[in-house]
């Protein structure tokens, strides 16, 4: 381009105006289907911090709780303590797994069926086609006047959404405390406050004000994201669309317009006058409903594209209108690219769902799974740690012994008491000569060993000194090693370390 | 220089600069909501110098708006975390020290709590590891079984109570005689007492005669009077150092020994009990004791 055409070019804004999009009413298939998915996982959602998980007097009986203050996380009967919050990775890795595979296989219905923000969205708009009308009226109350009638639609919709939006956030915090005792504690300061304000008093913070903080947060992100973003969330914020281009290939099933059958387009009266002359007319009457249902304003007829969620609503509208004009169904479809080419040179459907891109996924879901659950059965539910004094590294005694202090930790993951006998092995002779907390001393066992008694679910933290007789040669620095021992399951934990000393 | 090119594209005015050849930058202005807030961190800024101490004046500190202050912060805290721990030192001070050896959580807050007292107060002479400054400074290794007031945690509570040459009434005293300073002792004579002393730990001194030192050790100077004849010292002596051993506190040098021999030692601990609650002595002795050399 020369610099005579680009100065005479019209002036133009590189930004584009956000046009509303008022999504309207469908039934059929794909709806039905997400409405299962919508209520179920909202039901899950609401219900799982409800559920109760009886782990004994000394520990909460929430079947899913993340105890942040505590630094414990409990699903069901596994226990995660802050140093194992690598499971946390796993399951995410199972999980974008679990999404690489579903792409793979029948592209983003993740994002047309299961993501939170499709399933909010989908709430907020039902509310608003509850109380605003369809999309015609929709449309028409946006363009009328401000009129009493008019805001008190708007006011009823908004509402509603900050009550939906509140609710989301007031689930999310049951996650992080005892659910029903928050339901108490909350309703409490709301009553309070009420009292307050009822006797003309200024209401005073509430006793749950981090829980209030942070239901205030994810209400307004709710109401903001799926109230007012909406599809913007899919178009412009989300990754997922950019990442999906390589997670998915010829052969993944999309939603997808089946040009082939489709085009030419005409209306109906048109494409019968073509047909019976004998000319080309296809089977789409170009009436837009695919458009119009769409939660994202896409027109599928123009391929696969970043603004499709793929949640087959389109396909929905399309039977309808199929069904009403007589012609077969399916015009809009989960099907490939490859399948329409293949079509129109006259070959067969195919679909391969098992190929070497989607193995490759199930069998990496499949291994980490494995590797997890592996893990999780076999996982240390005793630990130790063992820490050598800094400052002495060693002390000369005045007999020409020498001796190394350490402070072990020893964890005990199980509800129940349990004791460990401790033992050391390394040079020649040296032997633990004490182990206390303060002057508490430890006694030993009948076998000579240190006996340690751990209470359930917690750790102790032990002095432990070791000391080598004088001798002919005087170490440096010899490994070591601290072994404790279950003495009811003789489970066996050890943990290496140096005993040091000046060296000759 | 004056210059206005506007870009057809954006409407925006250009820097004027071009780059190979028709290259040029934009000269976007910075969006309103940051200049905005550019001006309100001022506002907030110089509100937020009086709101909170800044200003001096003299030597005045202007006074706060909310009557805040860092230092208020760190008294507040320390005074929250003394009323958090009050319950266990008041559990503490009633403790009899056989009560220590068999509560176990009292034990540990003991120990934890004396390893404050410790840092606080006894790391200048005794070191952050309580092995002494360095070995032979005369600051005590308190981290090995050598002990000259007694290694049992009675003993050294008591140590940390009165101290040693502190001037408290119930001070720990003894005497090691200047030799030398008094002309007891010439020095050839000190030379043979050192030979002797150091051939109780299996070292020899050069030009020392050892039969004329044992003679001075147990009859002229009579070192055995407090050091034992075998030079391990007398158990109904305390302070009286093990010279048999491997530990020193002046240094085990022959120059060392002789220096000692020549013009005595007076090591001096300041008594505790006036600065110490005796819950925080306890504690003190508690941790000491736990470093390992405690009997």
């Amino acid at each position: 381009m020369s610099d005579t055409t680009a100065q005479q070019a019209e002036p133009k804004s590189l930004f584009a105006e956000h046009e509303k999009i008022h999504p309207l009413k469908v039934s059929g298939l794909f709806r039905k289907i997400k409405w299962f998915f919508l209520v179920n996982m909202l039901a899950a959602y609401y219900i799982a911090p409800f559920l109760r998980w009886d782990r004994g007097l000394d520990a909460p009986n929430q079947m899913i709780l993340f105890d942040i203050p505590h630094r414990r996380f409990y699903f069901g009967p596994i226990e995660i303590w802050p140093q194992e919050v690598y499971y946390f990775t796993g399951i995410l890795m199972v999980a974008s797994l679990l999404l690489f595979l579903t792409t793979a296989v029948a592209g983003r219905v993740w994002c047309g069926w299961w993501c939170p923000q499709t399933i909010w969205t989908d709430v907020f708009i039902t509310i608003e086609r509850w109380i605003e009308g369809d999309r015609r009226a929709r449309i028409a109350l946006d363009k009328a006047p401000m009129s009493l009638g008019k805001f008190t639609k708007r006011f009823i919709k908004h509402s509603a959404w900050m009550v939906i939006s509140w609710w989301t956030g007031g689930a999310l915090v049951l996650y992080f405390a005892d659910a029903f005792e928050l339901v108490r504690g909350l309703t409490n300061d709301v009553a309070i406050f009420f009292t307050k304000i009822l006797t003309l008093q200024l209401p005073s913070a509430p006793e749950n004000l981090v829980a209030w903080i942070w239901i205030s947060i994810f209400a307004g992100t709710t109401y903001l994201m799926a109230g007012i973003a909406r599809e913007q969330v899919c178009i412009y914020m989300c990754p997922w669309p950019r990442i999906q281009a390589a997670l998915t290939d010829t052969e993944a099933l999309n939603v997808t317009y089946r040009y082939d059958r489709g085009e030419p387009r005409y209306s109906i009266k048109k494409s019968v006058k073509l047909a019976a002359a004998g000319q080309a007319a296809g089977d789409c009457i170009d009436c837009y409903q695919c458009v119009w249902v769409c939660p994202t304003g896409t027109d599928i007829r123009l391929g696969m594209q970043l603004s499709c969620i793929n949640c087959g609503l389109c396909i929905d509208a399309c039977d309808n209108i199929m069904a009403k004009v007589g012609r077969p169904d399916k015009l809009i479809a989960f099907d490939t690219d490859l399948n329409i080419e293949r079509r129109m040179k006259g070959e067969k459907n195919s679909f391969k769902p098992v190929r070497p891109r989607t193995l490759i996924y199930l069998f990496a879901m499949l291994i980490s799974i494995v590797l997890m659950g592996w893990s999780l059965a076999t996982r240390a539910i005793t630990g130790i740690n063992v820490l050598h004094d800094r400052n002495p590294l060693y002390v000369e005694e005045g007999d020409g012994s020498l001796r190394n202090g350490y402070t072990i930790r020893l964890l005990n993951m199980v509800r129940k008491k349990r004791s460990f006998t401790l033992d050391v092995t390394g040079p020649q002779g040296a032997f633990i000569s004490k182990v206390s907390e303060g002057v508490f001393l430890f006694k030993k066992s009948d076998s000579g060993s240190f006996i340690v008694e751990i209470g359930p679910d917690t750790t102790r933290e032990l002095r432990v000194l070791v000391i080598l007789p004088a001798s002919s040669t005087i170490p440096k620095s010899e490994p070591l090693l601290f072994t404790a021992k279950d003495t009811e399951t003789g489970e066996q934990l050890s943990r290496s370390d140096f005993f040091k000393g000046p060296g000759k | 220089m004056e210059h206005k090119e506007i870009d057809h594209i954006t409407g925006t005015e250009t820097t004027g600069h071009a780059w190979d050849g028709d290259l040029k930058e934009l000269n976007t202005p910075l969006p309103g909501w940051w200049v905005w807030i550019f001006w309100i961190t001022i506002v907030w800024g110089i509100a937020y110098s009086f709101v909170y101490p800044h200003w001096v004046i003299g030597t005045k500190v202007l006074p706060t708006v909310f009557d805040w202050s860092s230092r208020g912060d760190v008294h507040k805290a320390l005074d929250a975390a003394k009323t958090t721990m009050a319950p266990q030192f008041a559990k503490l001070e009633k403790a009899s020290l056989a009560d220590l050896r068999s509560d176990a959580a009292l034990s540990k807050f003991a120990d934890k709590a004396g390893e404050a007292v410790y840092g606080d107060n006894c790391v200048a002479c005794h070191g952050t590891g309580a092995n002494g400054v360095f070995s032979g400074s005369g600051y005590p290794n308190l981290t090995d079984n050598d002990w000259l007031y007694g290694g049992k945690l009675e003993d050294i509570v008591e140590t940390v109570r009165v101290g040693i040459r502190s001037g408290h009434e119930d001070e720990r005293t003894n005497t090691m005689a200047a030799y030398g300073d008094d002309k007891t002792l010439n020095a050839d004579q000190i030379k043979n007492v050192a030979g002797y002393v150091l051939s109780f730990s299996g070292n020899s001194l050069a030009g020392a005669d050892i039969a004329k030192g044992k003679q001075i050790y147990l009859e002229e100077a009579a070192c055995n009077a407090c050091h034992g004849d075998d030079g391990k010292g007398v158990s109904e002596i305390p302070g009286a150092p093990n010279l048999a051993d491997k530990i020193w506190l002046f240094g085990g040098s022959a120059e060392k020994i002789i220096t000692s021999i020549t013009h005595g030692r007076k090591g001096v601990m300041p008594a505790w009990d006036a600065r110490l609650t005796p819950a925080q002595i306890k504690a003190v002795a508690v941790y000491v004791h736990s470093r390992g050399g405690g009997k």
